[in-house]
């Protein structure tokens, strides 16, 4: 029994849509220029799917990063896998972007590491930190060992295993934080793919038979602070008091 | 032929399914007025949140009310302009993956042009060209209307919108959130001529439309009455005395002094006065024999009275109101509308995109008569 994935990644800047069946590749289609999810994923996924010579009934589930990263981007991912699930009748399941990420960076790395070896994947989450999880080579298979949490560079420097690697777009937003002697920081360069984000729902997926079996539970993303706007007694200190006028501007009909 | 509309612009998650663009079948919607109202106004990253968790169910609600299946549907309508761009996103993204999925045509609507087309709704005879007058917390917009998608800009607010004045009147009152409810309720029984708020200057053509002016002219009234406003760059303004800043719970027997009554149904007068005079220009200049009056502060039930009995007053004006109960964010209106794109062929693929700052037509010269 194969299941034929739909992975969509709109995490980032990048991203697209891929065909995978089981862990093979069959077709993987990127967005134009960074930033234009909302319009250009739908279209990714349609090409993709004409590429891979499938019809959209031969989708047998939806796989969707389901963060942390960019709001928005999430947003017009899980929106729109979650609209392709309910309109085809099939599950949709959420992958976490940092398993991913650590699947593909060991696949895109030649060096052979050893047992035990630690790695960080981390992503800018503005205000001195990054977001980020704990991962461990086990048997030639990172093994997540922590939630995904918001350190500083620092932090996550100490925290981290000696020559622990940590790689990803975060890096590069706090160049100079990162302690060498400590950490080996790498791989700044790295984007997640549609294909790695299917090659991780296919690892979560693995003992699954059929796509009938997967729970329909809808996705939650993965918000990495609350929201930061402040409540009118945070502005005043007056539980009671009223204000709208800062935030009337931000009214639509 | 049956239309799924979907609405999520601003701060409520709607969904609807019209027949022929005029029967209503099964409409839901879930307004986030109360996540919202802690903060005293929208928060767009709480309205995404929330639109995301809400809109599917809220499909699947309305569908089994209706007693059909999405694959039932003949198309998909989703408003994608303007509006909060992230809110706008995650009814555009779900819509569009619906049709993309169920080989659905797709019809992206705007906002502005479903609510004047609300009034259609509740009024099928209302003919073209009409002057539609859009009032709500983000819009005072006067269009002239020669079809359900032709709409040409006559005038529009200089500054604040109609609802957004409402809410900062509110406020400066101590009335809450949101302002033109609390305003209208507040206003019963106060008498409208108490005080003579300014209407602001119509301009030559009488067309201009201004709030700001008033707004600051019910600021002034209350620091004459002894009552100043405590006002803090980012915190929560208040009503207070002169001299020690007072703790809300006791501004609002201080407020018991004010004449609440009068001083909210005057303002209310005064903003009405605005919206009728600006609109009876916008007909005589078009000469146009109709008035279509849509969007949320068209349930305001002073405007539409006053409104009402102004355009009889001029040449017998028709005057028609949009619903009460389709004045407000509803997916109604954008599955109606969204059964005209449909049945002129105006279809969207698979890369439409929002408009969230969206530019109109100005009117043309020969209507304005230059």
């Amino acid at each position: 029994m194969s299941l034929v994935i739909l992975a969509i990644e709109s995490s980032g800047d990048g991203g697209g849509a891929a065909l995978m069946r089981d862990s093979t590749l069959l077709a993987e289609v990127n967005v134009p220029a960074p930033r234009t999810h909302g319009a250009q994923l739908l279209p990714c996924v349609d090409r993709a799917l004409a590429r891979a010579k499938l019809a959209r009934n031969q989708v047998d589930v939806v796989a969707v990063n389901c963060g942390p990263g960019s709001y928005t981007g999430l947003r017009i991912g899980l929106a729109t896998a979650q609209g392709i699930g309910h309109g085809l009748d099939r599950p949709v399941v959420g992958v976490p972007c940092f398993d991913a990420m650590v699947l593909q960076y060991l696949a895109q790395v030649s060096v052979p590491f050893k047992e035990g070896q630690e790695f960080w994947p981390v992503l800018d989450a503005r205000r001195d930190e990054v977001m980020t999880a704990r991962f461990v080579l086990r048997s030639g298979i990172a093994d997540r060992q922590s939630e995904d949490q918001l350190l500083a560079p620092e932090s996550l420097c100490d925290q981290a295993a000696l020559r622990a690697v940590v790689f990803g777009t975060g890096l590069a937003a706090y160049p100079g934080r990162w302690d060498q002697s400590k950490v080996t920081a790498i791989g700044a360069e790295l984007v997640l793919t549609p294909a790695f984000l299917g090659a991780a729902a296919w690892h979560k997926l693995s003992g699954v038979g059929t796509w009938q079996e997967i729970p329909r539970t809808p996705v939650q993303p993965r918000y990495f602070r609350h929201v930061t706007a402040k409540t009118i007694a945070e502005r005043s200190g007056d539980p009671d008091s009223r204000d709208v006028t800062e935030r009337a501007r931000e009214r639509e009909a | 032929m049956l239309i799924l509309g979907i609405e999520t612009s601003c701060d409520d998650t709607a969904v609807a399914l019209v027949e022929d663009g005029m029967r209503i079948r099964a409409a839901g919607r879930l307004s986030q007025e109360k996540l919202h109202a802690k903060y005293g106004g929208i928060v767009p990253e709480v309205a995404c949140r929330a639109h995301y968790e809400t809109l599917l169910p809220i499909i699947e609600n309305t569908c089994n009310q209706a007693g059909c299946a999405l694959r039932d549907v003949d198309a998909i309508a989703v408003t994608n302009q303007p509006g909060l761009v992230g809110s706008l996103y995650i009814g555009l993204s779900t819509a569009k993956a619906l049709a993309w999925a169920l080989q659905k045509p797709l019809a992206t609507v705007d906002h502005i042009e479903a609510h004047i087309y609300a009034a259609h709704m509740a009024d099928p005879e209302l003919d073209y060209p009409h002057v539609s007058v859009v009032v709500s917390g983000g819009h005072t917009d006067i269009f002239y209307s020669e079809g359900p998608l032709e709409h040409s800009l006559i005038t529009r607010t200089l500054d604040d919108a109609a609802g957004e004045c409402f809410d900062k009147v509110a406020s400066l009152l101590g009335l809450g959130y949101p302002g033109g409810p609390a305003i209208q309720m507040t206003s019963l029984g106060g008498n409208a001529d108490a005080v003579t708020y300014p209407r602001g200057d119509a301009g030559p053509e009488g067309l201009q439309i201004s709030f700001s002016g008033l707004k600051t002219a019910v600021l002034n009234d209350l620091r004459k009455r002894g009552f100043v406003m405590e006002a803090q760059r980012n915190s929560g303004r208040m009503l207070t005395t002169p001299e020690t800043p007072v703790p809300r719970s006791e501004t609002r027997t201080l407020s018991v002094r004010l004449p609440l009554a009068d001083i909210a149904a005057s303002f209310q007068e005064a903003a009405v006065d605005i919206l009728v005079r600006a609109t009876l220009s916008s007909t005589r200049q078009t000469r146009c024999k109709s008035v279509a009056l849509a969007g949320g502060v068209a349930a305001n039930k002073r405007l539409r009275e006053k409104m009402a009995a102004a355009c009889k007053a001029q040449k017998n004006t028709r005057f028609t109101a949009a619903p009460i109960n389709l004045c407000t964010d509803n997916a109604e209106m954008v599955a109606g509308l969204g059964f005209h794109k449909v049945i002129t062929s105006q279809y969207a693929g698979l890369d439409a995109d929002v408009l969230p700052n969206k530019i109109e037509k100005r009117l043309r010269a020969e209507v304005a008569g230059e």
